[in-house]
């Protein structure tokens, strides 16, 4: 298994797994399609460090670092 | 459940931006708005079903929410109609899903059928799909979850009849038993389980040819979400949006000007003259036509909001804002509210329920009536007018969307200085959907648009009659003997001499008495002063001239008792200024109430705001009339 990183830390437009959730968002993520195998991707960051843009299956979301912090993902295998 | 007593009832449930709302109009034939922002539904909307068996299904809309976990006020509404907790509770759930976001939207499928709902699947957004190279199989999504599923376009009405003939044979169907509430399992883990359920079923159904299927989207983002570009095109969009509210409706002005013109001058000449006569071509006339000539501002302005939200740019706008707006205490989410609060304060507070945070929610709705609403729009335009007399029309067009923005400047420093006092709250989230861009149906957008201008009609217009009547009869009798020159008789007149007595008020704003009952009448409605001022500064429409410029030559003409003009641009700003802060519509202050459950909140926004503004316009006119304007 390659290691994990916070989404927050991972590099632009390159595909990542999620591979784990926590924190007490977790559940609000996993509505929106935010779960452990799910293929996510941040595809910009917006200006004055705004939130990141990421794809997450097919849907698009705005999301804040303090949410973005509690994924973690890792290389897509 | 017993379903014989009453008319059986459907719900229809899906996640924001699925297509739910068009799917409901299309059901329905009903008006409710479809948008393309999550989160328009602020209430639930009921209809009866549309066609010949209409009366026999009633169908509720419900805001959008992603899944059972929502936490956002008007999502909670939604669950608690979906968890039985509601005072009407549907017999069973029409499930609105989104062909191009199945993975995602199945789980709300599965949660729902955990919680022992008979649903009926409507798969909208198959044309957008197979576009974007995904083939759904509907025939096996109906046998995975074992319920009708039927295709649908919102946009041609392709699917309709066929989904209405399976929801009225459903609502004939005898109601399984409701599993009782202690069986039911909505522990994080079982909740999670179902989002990975869904995810492997979707993978079942749905055949990707394209990879990526938002290509479109996502190069026009490169350009709207731009860090540099994207700002520049947000000022350039706001700007455009805000000068067309002068330009385009020029031509439409002068239309409904002289149209009331010539019906006061058409009333004079064929009525008996008398009192009737005179109330009606001067009160009535010149009451309604000075509020009713910026109709069509108001309708362009609306019709802007109403393409920024449809189009999809405004969930872009939300993400550029949102880390500014973090630092006043307010989201990205905020905006949309604050948009929303230029046409009219009272849907944009309601609008302000999809803030999940409680505090930001708060402070949202506290700046919302400081944003320059429609009904200010008349007082800016007739205040603009008058200081660009003669000028090009982009002149007062850059004017406007200055007091545009520098209400947004107003209500951030208020924001700014609250969120001091405003203890913080816990975690909750932001995360905002990104839509497809769609090219807004113009049929929709005009539809939309106007009926949100004859709602403000509708709102504004028996106002402007009552004050209209108790203005016209204040400043007519008593009746001044004949030959008397009119501004002697109206000084006379019972609104004269109570005028008089209030005058010391508004003295320090430079205005004399009847701009002062003007003022006090735009309480009952902001747009009432212009009205108010044509009636007390006594506009009859002459044959040369409009109401509006019957007015402009009035208040050019009007002078204190020293001689010195009233209206200078001294006043004239301080008016403006006065404006933009005061809190002046009771409707605002009853929904401020209503969603906020506190009086404190309430009555602390009223005086403040009214107290601000009215100190802030005695500065204004000070410094201004020192530096001789």
């Amino acid at each position: 298994m390659s290691f994990m990183k916070l989404l927050t830390e991972w590099p632009l437009k390159k595909l990542a797994l999620i591979r784990k959730i926590t924190g007490p968002l977790a559940q609000n993520l996993a509505d929106l399609g935010f779960i452990e195998g799910a293929t996510v991707e941040v595809i910009r960051t917006t200006p004055f460090n705004g939130p990141i843009i990421v794809m997450v299956e097919n849907s698009v979301y705005a999301i804040r670092s303090e949410e973005a912090k509690w994924i973690q993902v890792s290389d897509n295998p | 459940m017993d379903t014989s007593q009453r008319q059986p009832i459907v719900g229809l449930v899906g996640a924001p931006n699925s297509g739910k709302t068009t799917l409901f109009n299309r059901l329905t034939h009903s008006s409710a708005k479809t948008v393309n922002y999550p989160g328009s539904t602020v209430d639930v909307q009921v209809a009866t079903l549309h066609g010949p068996q209409s009366q026999n299904l009633k169908i509720f809309d419900t805001p959008g929410v992603y899944g059972l976990a929502g936490d956002g006020a008007e999502e909670v509404l939604t669950l608690e109609i979906v968890s039985r907790k509601s005072s009407e509770t549907p017999d069973f759930l029409l499930l609105c899903l989104d062909a191009t976001q199945l993975a995602r939207q199945l789980t709300f499928a599965l949660q729902l059928q955990m919680l022992g709902w008979r649903l009926v699947v409507a798969v909208t957004m198959t044309d957008l799909a197979r576009k974007s190279g995904q083939e759904v199989d509907t025939e096996k999504l109906a046998k995975l979850l074992s319920v009708p599923v039927i295709p649908i376009n919102g946009q041609n009405g392709q699917g309709i009849e066929k989904l209405i003939g399976q929801l009225l044979e459903t609502s004939t169907q005898p109601a399984p038993a409701v599993p009782p509430k202690a069986t039911w399992d909505l522990s994080p883990q079982v909740l999670h389980s179902s989002a990975k359920h869904a995810a492997q079923m979707a993978t079942k159904l749905v055949k990707i040819d394209n990879k990526t299927p938002q290509q479109q989207t996502l190069s026009l983002d490169n350009w709207l979400l731009h860090p540099i570009l994207g700002l520049v095109f947000f000022v350039l969009i706001m700007g455009g949006l805000f000068s067309a509210v002068f330009w385009l409706s020029q031509p439409l002005m002068d239309l409904v000007d002289a149209s009331f013109g010539i019906s006061a001058g058409l009333i004079k000449e064929n009525l008996p003259p008398g009192t009737l006569n005179d109330f009606l071509s001067e009160g009535v006339m010149a009451s309604f036509g000075s509020v009713l000539v910026f109709v069509p501002q108001i309708l362009i302005l609306f019709a802007g909001i109403c393409l920024l939200e449809d189009s999809g740019y405004l969930a872009r706008v939300a993400t550029l804002v949102d880390k500014p707006f973090s630092y006043l205490g307010l989201s990205g989410r905020s905006f949309v509210s604050l948009l929303a609060g230029y046409a009219c304060a009272v849907p944009a507070i309601l609008a302000a329920r999809s803030i999940r945070s409680r505090k930001e929610r708060w402070l949202t709705i506290f700046i919302v009536p400081l944003l320059s609403c429609s009904a200010r729009l008349p007082v800016y335009a007739l205040l603009l007018t008058f200081l660009f007399v003669g000028e090009p029309s982009w002149k007062p067009g850059l004017a406007l969307t200055a007091i545009y923005l520098g209400s947004l400047v107003f209500a951030a420093l208020f924001a700014a200085l609250l969120d001091r006092f405003k203890e913080g709250d816990p975690a909750h989230s932001f995360a905002l959907e990104l839509p497809l861009y769609r090219r807004p149906l113009l049929s929709v957008v005009l539809k939309t648009a106007w009926q949100r201008t004859f709602m403000y009609i509708k709102r504004a217009g028996p106002v402007i009659f009552i004050l209209a009547l108790i203005i016209w009869v204040g400043t007519t009798f008593p009746k001044a003997p004949e030959g008397t020159p009119s501004s002697q008789a109206i000084q006379q007149s019972y609104l004269g001499k109570l005028g008089s007595t209030i005058e010391p008020i508004f003295e320090p704003m430079g205005l004399d008495w009847r701009a002062g009952v003007a003022i006090l009448s735009a309480f009952a409605a902001r747009e009432v002063f212009v009205s108010a001022l044509a009636l007390t500064y006594d506009v009859a429409s002459e044959d040369d001239e409009t109401i509006r410029e019957g007015l402009l030559s009035q208040m050019q003409a009007a002078v204190h008792s020293d001689g010195s003009p009233i209206f200078t641009a001294a006043t004239v700003f301080g008016l403006i200024i006065f404006f933009m802060i005061a809190l002046q519509c009771t409707t605002t202050s009853a929904v401020v109430f209503r969603e906020m459950h506190s009086w404190k909140v309430t009555i602390v926004q009223l005086v403040a705001f009214n107290g601000v503004a009215y100190i802030l316009a005695v500065i204004a006119v000070k410094v201004g009339t020192f530096l001789g304007a």
